[in-house]
């Protein structure tokens, strides 16, 4: 119980640090919002004209929105204070005297971020949905729970591959390359460009091979309900066993990471 | 202005040691690069797979948008990126100090002392792929179109950096915003689309993404031979519109600037 009060009091700490910085966020959402805007342009443009995939603009329209929400509160963006702060900088001497591990530091640094980005979401989602056109969205009480579901695994699991590649700076002068990489690998097979059922068969066997679909689309794809309950369980086993590879591969990378590790000045 | 060409050739000479200082710095900025080039024409293609052409823009149009695209912002990054970004923390440190009382134009120097001479790779080899790949599509450029090409993509460095310009002067009022930046960066990710696009979006946000727009569609249309006059007057006039109010913005904002303990 001393334990949670203590986690709890860690957590407030960083949520008003956050909230001091509200523009900052609104100013970081701006990112999913203007890419998000854009796509809907496009796939406007283009299914007035064309077939597309058989697919109508409400289907985009509601794909792209879930995505923004997802983008902004369930994909973490760690690896660069992780590597330029806490490993570069140094920071991580002083974490690491701290009676918490750095991990749950950086976890409780990051969730107030994407809690402000998904409020951010979730109102221009309301707005939209009012004023212009209705969201597709789950309909069932079972969807839902197993929607929010996948989404906490989705956030678990974009936490956990973000952490491990923040950490690659234990051996890396310049992270920048590495982190350059994975931000196109995950545009391309997350889902963030288009949803991956639109893709060519190549593209799409590797997108759902790879943890990155686990991370946000599937989530969106649940949360839009175009799941059946049966796929959906497949799904989140998917990302339970994703779950499985990353734990221990997060562990072992932090502890050779720790070995190598030396705090200059701090 | 030949105090300021013999500064900006010193600042060159500067950056280049710099480079060789760190090669492993300029291998990954290089990889990077060139990594962001094929993905911006990969994923062009990807929307265009169940499509065969949007707004008048085919696969191989789109191809072409893509190679200027890395072209423009190539340059942007390899030229003035890295500057726009010191900038916000020159300012929200209180380092504007030292930058204020040097004998020299502070926009100038704040512009252009930074220099990622590595980003020229992607912007080279960019270069090489469209005049590669034209002929395949039956378009065989002259000398002309790649002199008035070349020309275009200055005019739409111009409006970057015009734009970039203004943005980091708000940081003047607002410094702990440093990321205001980010805004430009997310609307410019969008300029590799056809422009078309935006004849069926709201007034409102279509006059957001116009600019961006004109700067990778403008010069892509002289190379496939579409481009108007209208096209060119437009481009030139946001550019130098938006350099002109960056020139006037600036000034007005360094009226407010108050650097404590710099």
């Amino acid at each position: 119980m001393h334990k949670i009060g203590r986690f709890y009091h860690v957590f407030l700490t960083y949520l008003k640090d956050a909230l001091e910085y509200r523009s900052k966020a609104l100013v970081y959402f701006m990112y999913p919002l203007v890419s998000t805007t854009v796509m809907l342009i496009f796939w406007y443009a283009a299914s007035s004209t064309h077939a597309t995939g058989g697919y109508n603009f409400s289907f985009f329209l509601s794909y792209y929105l879930w995505m923004m929400l997802a983008g902004s509160a369930l994909m973490c963006y760690a690896e660069d204070a992780i590597a330029r702060y806490g490993i570069y900088r140094g920071d991580l001497s002083a974490q690491l005297l701290r009676p918490f591990s750095w991990m749950t530091h950086v976890l409780f640094a990051e969730v107030p971020w994407r809690v402000m980005g998904g409020v951010y979401s979730v109102l221009i989602m309301v707005g939209v949905s009012i004023f212009l056109f209705p969201i597709q969205h789950n309909t069932t009480v079972v969807g839902w729970t197993l929607a929010i579901i996948a989404a906490a695994l989705g956030f678990t699991i974009s936490f956990l591959y973000k952490f491990i590649l923040g950490s690659s700076a234990f051996w890396l002068t310049n992270t920048r390359g590495l982190t350059s990489l994975s931000d196109i690998i995950i545009m391309l097979f997350a889902g963030q460009l288009m949803p991956i059922r639109l893709m060519p068969p190549l593209f799409r066997s590797i997108a759902l091979s790879l943890p990155f679909s686990s991370m946000v689309y599937i989530p969106v794809a649940a949360l839009q309900g175009t799941l059946g309950t049966i796929e959906l369980l497949r799904a989140i086993g998917i990302q339970l066993l994703w779950l499985c590879l990353l734990i221990p591969l997060q562990q072992f990378i932090w502890r050779r990471g720790l070995r190598v590790y030396t705090g200059v000045g701090q | 202005m030949k105090r300021y060409l013999s500064l900006y050739w010193t600042l060159i000479k500067l950056n280049w040691k710099a480079l060789r200082e760190f090669p492993a710095d300029s291998v990954t900025s290089i990889f990077s690069g060139l990594i962001w080039g094929v993905f911006m024409i990969v994923s062009l293609q990807l929307l265009f797979w169940q499509i065969p052409s949007v707004a008048g823009w085919t696969r191989e149009g789109v191809v072409v948008l893509g190679a200027v695209y890395s072209v423009v912002v190539g340059l942007f990054r390899a030229i003035l990126s890295r500057n726009m970004d010191d900038m916000a923390k020159v300012i929200h440190m209180g380092e504007l100090d030292v930058v204020l009382s040097k004998p020299i134009d502070t926009q100038f120097l704040l512009s252009t002392r930074l220099i990622n001479i590595s980003g020229l790779v992607r912007v080279v080899v960019a270069t090489i792929f469209i005049v590669w790949f034209l002929p395949h599509i039956g378009i065989h450029p002259t000398v002309i179109d790649l002199l008035l090409f070349g020309a275009l993509c200055l005019l739409s460095l111009l409006f970057l950096y015009g734009l970039y310009m203004s943005i980091t002067a708000l940081l003047v009022w607002y410094s702990h915003t440093n990321n205001l930046v980010d805004i430009a960066e997310s609307l410019l990710g969008t300029s590799r689309y056809p422009q078309g696009i935006l004849q069926r979006a709201p007034f409102i946000i279509a006059s957001i993404f116009v600019p961006f727009f004109l700067i990778i569609n403008v010069p892509s249309k002289a190379l496939l031979h579409r481009m108007t006059e209208a096209d060119v007057v437009s481009l030139a006039l946001v550019s130098v519109g938006t350099f002109l109010f960056s020139r006037f913005f600036w000034r007005y904002a360094l009226r407010f600037y108050t650097g404590a303990g710099g």
